[in-house]
């Protein structure tokens, strides 16, 4: 089944662009091609000119269950991944020891996943996917899985972190506000397979808060016209 | 009322009631207790009694009071304690090596499936034999002395921990392999960090089925032919008609088995502390 036709886009450095669109339209697939886990039948992703292969190292993916290995603590799944590229011990437990303080954790770093709430499990998640330091970050509905309360304090959180480093990301989700008051531009793709519907470009000024900005005119004039581009996907064909 | 006042008697009701809730346990632990002792002398009682009133003839059944005083003696003059020591010992062996070459088999065949699919149908052959048949061949081969319990214990504990190693890293949660390939683990940091510490559970269910099968091929093994070990007694009480003899002895090997079924508990419950329920 093809999942994807006729997509190409690029994303210039520092962007936070948004991919939304209704289930099974092919986002995740391009998340994983974009991550190097699965190559494209026809046609090629390029990081910084370059062809991927494979999985790259400076790329942090994240996904909407934590995944969080049950048998470490909360430290010691946030510093897998330095661990993973045979960072020095004494150097991983103080980007540790800043990351757990930077999600508000300090106090749970021994903790097990079982012990922690659903939203401090993503937090680690999240904390564990910046702790490589990425030049790109990919998040597949990174929030989807959390009450409405805790996703607006982690959209909060991460679009603080962003707003600081501004990396690259590429950022999958269905919640159309979510798309608008985090990124600076979001794709709307087609239903199966997959085809750009629309690229609207958010030009709301930064930095934002995103509890705040859902009652502001511009955000939502945009919001009307994704969920225009959105509903015009859905019908096509 | 104040703040602090309210507060001070939800926190002194909370602890109350958490107090009811332990007490409450603690009265069902001794109950627990008191009606197992229960069970236990009525069942011993009966038989003692049945022994003494006719009804069942100590030929066949010994009695409580019998038994009682062959392990007092056997203890007193000293003369089970080497016994104990040679079961014990083919015990360990047996279970350290197979356990240990089971887990290291069921790692090889994960690692290497060409070779797993080889070794299939040559391992299910081995794996459905009923070993103990194979006790006399292991006696002639490694001789009457411990190296032949040994051998018996190890073929029946590598299958049990091989078997258990391998479908604790084929049940692992696809999401975990995802996460930790994406967060850049290369195919030998998956399998160290995340499929074998993910397989620790099912490999201590097996180590805890293991040191039980380990018991029970030595003692056949020594019953069969042997110069020193509880199955040896066994054998021996049984041919001499002594069934308070027969009894006692196993009534010993109970215990043992008890006891190494605890410490595997107990070694399981300090490394699987991050899953919060083991008890």
């Amino acid at each position: 089944m093809m999942a994807l036709d006729h997509v190409s886009f690029d994303v210039p450095k520092g962007q936070f662009l948004a991919l939304v669109g209704a289930s099974g339209c092919g986002k995740t697939t391009i998340l994983n091609m974009a991550a190097g886990l699965i190559q494209p039948v026809a046609g090629s992703v390029l990081v910084n000119g370059e062809r991927l292969l494979r999985p790259s190292r400076r790329t942090g993916y994240m996904f909407a269950r934590d995944g969080l290995l049950p048998w470490r603590s909360a430290r010691s799944n946030l510093e897998v991944g330095l661990e993973l590229r045979g960072v020095a011990p004494d150097k991983r437990g103080r980007r540790g020891t800043a990351l757990l303080e930077m999600i508000g954790l300090a106090s749970f770093a021994n903790a097990y996943p079982w012990q922690l709430s659903q939203g401090m499990r993503q937090r680690v998640a999240l904390a564990r996917t910046l702790a490589i330091d990425p030049d790109t970050l990919l998040m597949d509905e990174p929030f989807a899985a959390l009450d409405a309360q805790t996703k607006l304090m982690l959209q909060a959180e991460f679009l603080r972190v962003w707003e600081r480093d501004r990396k690259t990301v590429l950022f999958v989700t269905h919640d159309l506000a979510e798309a608008v008051a985090l990124a600076d531009r979001v794709i709307v793709l087609t239903r199966r397979p997959g085809r750009i519907q629309a690229d609207i470009a958010i030009d709301l000024p930064r930095p934002r808060d995103p509890e705040r900005i859902r009652f502001d005119q511009a955000y939502l004039r945009l919001s009307e016209q994704v969920w225009q581009a959105l509903k015009a996907g859905e019908a096509a064909e | 009322m104040s703040d602090r006042a309210q507060s001070a008697r939800v926190l002194e009701t909370l602890r109350r009631s958490e107090a009811e809730r332990e007490a409450r346990r603690l009265r069902r632990a001794f109950w627990v207790w008191a009606v197992r002792a229960l069970v236990l002398v009525l069942f011993v009682g009966l038989w003692e009694w049945a022994i003494r009133a006719k009804v069942l003839d100590p030929f066949f059944f010994s009695q409580p009071s019998a038994i009682v005083m062959f392990l007092a003696e056997e203890v007193r003059d000293g003369s089970i304690w080497p016994h104990v020591l040679v079961t014990l010992r083919e015990t360990l062996a047996g279970f350290a090596l197979g356990a240990a070459a089971g887990i290291a088999a069921g790692i090889a065949r994960m690692q290497f499936p060409f070779a797993a699919e080889v070794s299939n149908p040559f391992l299910t052959i081995l794996n459905v034999l009923p070993r103990v048949a194979l006790a006399p061949m292991f006696i002639i081969w490694f001789g009457v002395g411990e190296g032949s319990k040994v051998a018996l214990a190890v073929s029946l504990v590598f299958f049990i921990l091989m078997l258990n190693t391998e479908a604790g890293i084929k049940s692992l949660d696809r999401e975990l392999i995802l996460t930790m390939r994406a967060l850049g683990a290369t195919n030998r940091q998956l399998f160290w960090k995340v499929m074998l510490p993910g397989a620790v559970p099912s490999i201590f269910g097996g180590m805890r089925l293991g040191v039980v099968y380990a018991l029970l091929a030595v003692v056949v093994g020594e019953m069969i032919a042997a110069r020193m070990g509880l199955g040896q007694r066994i054998a021996f009480y049984a041919a001499s008609f002594r069934a308070e003899g027969v009894l006692g002895t196993i009534l010993v090997l109970a215990m043992i088995g008890l006891a190494l079924n605890f410490i595997v508990a107990r070694a399981e419950a300090m490394l699987l502390r991050w899953k919060g329920d083991v008890t």
